[in-house]
């Protein structure tokens, strides 16, 4: 009995380790500081922005701004709803708005880090993929992803598997649109 | 030529206070006009500007494209600027499709997008009387316009939504523009032009969703 419990016990410290470690993804300070991929400015720049969830896909405009000296977020869906509208900080986020299916914290918590990458400096080393496109690591667990940067299409990919979540950001391009515009 | 001015200014005042609108108590004639329009208008056709304004971004998002409306049940927006996209709302099914990507969602399960599909066709149609068990209606009118301003009471419209704007011209009591609020700085505003009424057809193919 007292054994059983020796080795139960030694099981949940070795898996709880197991799971600290896994989730001791979060860049010391000592890392180099890496630069945001798309810098938020005191003006406003504009993104399209695709969602795929599973098989659900929803695209939207994402326009930022650098207010108050914190990064201001806001995504609408084509047809002008505000999807959600987040303030970001280098160590926290102020949800301001956001539509009733997205209304989680976990969710949250692992795409204010997203963000945070993509648009804020960050400490971190920057890699890159086979593809040569850089490479940044996020979340943490099951929530674990990467995000892509291809600096050839300015595009930015970020995919959470477990989540079945791939995010695509792309700057506006008008000359691209009025292209498509005029098909 | 400070008295020159004085009147000056008088003058412009009192020609800006000419044409600002009134509140509308006697709300008879537009009720009439509104119950002659419903029975006479099946379908919209229209060209349309949409501004997304938030107040903290020091420029509007602006997109166009055609609205479509028939049977108080078949809405369609196709954008054509910034991006060709398209969204239809076809009894309670709603597709969106881009670059050939389709998604369909069943609007019964998604209570927001059925209360948006609702406001939007209730909207276009001016039937204020469906928007009146949800929203407290203040109505406006100048010489060309009337202008009714909706407040949501429920808590999970006004969840998403502060006020809805609503502008009629007189001529022919068709919808001009339509601003959704979702709070006091920032709003959704559709200006129509160009409108063609009852020439669209149920099965026009911009209302399949298959």
């Amino acid at each position: 009995m007292t054994r059983a419990f020796l080795y139960n016990s030694l099981a949940v410290i070795l898996l709880a380790a197991t799971l600290l470690t896994a989730c001791s993804r979060q860049a010391s300070l000592d890392a180099p500081v890496r630069p945001a991929l798309y810098a938020v400015s005191d003006t406003t720049a504009r993104y399209d922005i695709t969602f795929v969830m599973g098989k659900v896909q929803q695209n939207g405009l994402l326009v930022t701004r650098l207010h108050n000296d914190e990064a201001r977020l806001v995504c609408a869906s084509p047809f002008g709803l505000t999807l959600f509208d987040i303030t970001l900080r280098n160590d926290d986020y102020t949800l301001n708005h956001c539509i009733g299916p997205l209304r989680n914290e976990k969710i949250w918590t692992v795409l204010a880090d997203d963000f945070r990458s993509i648009f804020l400096s960050t400490h971190g080393s920057v890699t890159y993929d086979s593809d040569g496109r850089q490479l940044r690591r996020t979340g943490c667990g099951l929530t674990r992803g990467t995000i892509r940067y291809d600096a050839d299409n300015h595009a930015t990919r970020i995919a959470h598997k477990w989540l079945k979540l791939q995010i695509e950001i792309t700057p506006y391009n008008p000359s691209i649109h009025d292209n498509h515009a005029t098909r | 030529m400070t008295r020159i001015l004085l009147h000056t200014c008088l003058l412009l005042l009192a020609g800006s206070m000419a044409h600002a609108a009134q509140p509308l108590t006697d709300l008879g004639e537009l009720n009439r006009r509104l119950q002659e329009t419903a029975g006479k208008i099946t379908s919209i056709e229209s060209e349309f500007v949409q501004t997304k304004h938030i107040d903290i971004f020091d420029e509007d998002v602006e997109s166009r494209g055609t609205f479509l409306y028939c049977n108080g049940t078949q809405i369609c927006l196709d954008y054509r600027q910034p991006m060709s996209y398209r969204i239809v709302i076809n009894g309670n099914r709603l597709m969106t499709l881009t670059d050939g990507h389709k998604t369909i969602v069943n609007l019964g399960s998604n209570a927001m997008m059925n209360e948006m599909q609702k406001l939007i066709g209730v909207c276009m149609a001016g039937n204020l009387q469906a928007l009146q068990s949800d929203f407290d209606l203040t109505y406006e009118a100048d010489a060309q316009h009337y202008y009714i301003i909706a407040r949501p009471h429920d808590k999970n419209i006004a969840a998403y939504l502060a006020k809805i704007g609503l502008t009629i011209d007189k001529k022919d009591m068709s919808v001009t523009e339509l601003v959704f609020h979702e709070n006091e700085n920032d709003y959704t505003r559709y200006r129509f032009t160009s409108k063609r009424f009852n020439q669209l057809d149920a099965h026009d193919p911009r209302f399949s969703i298959q």
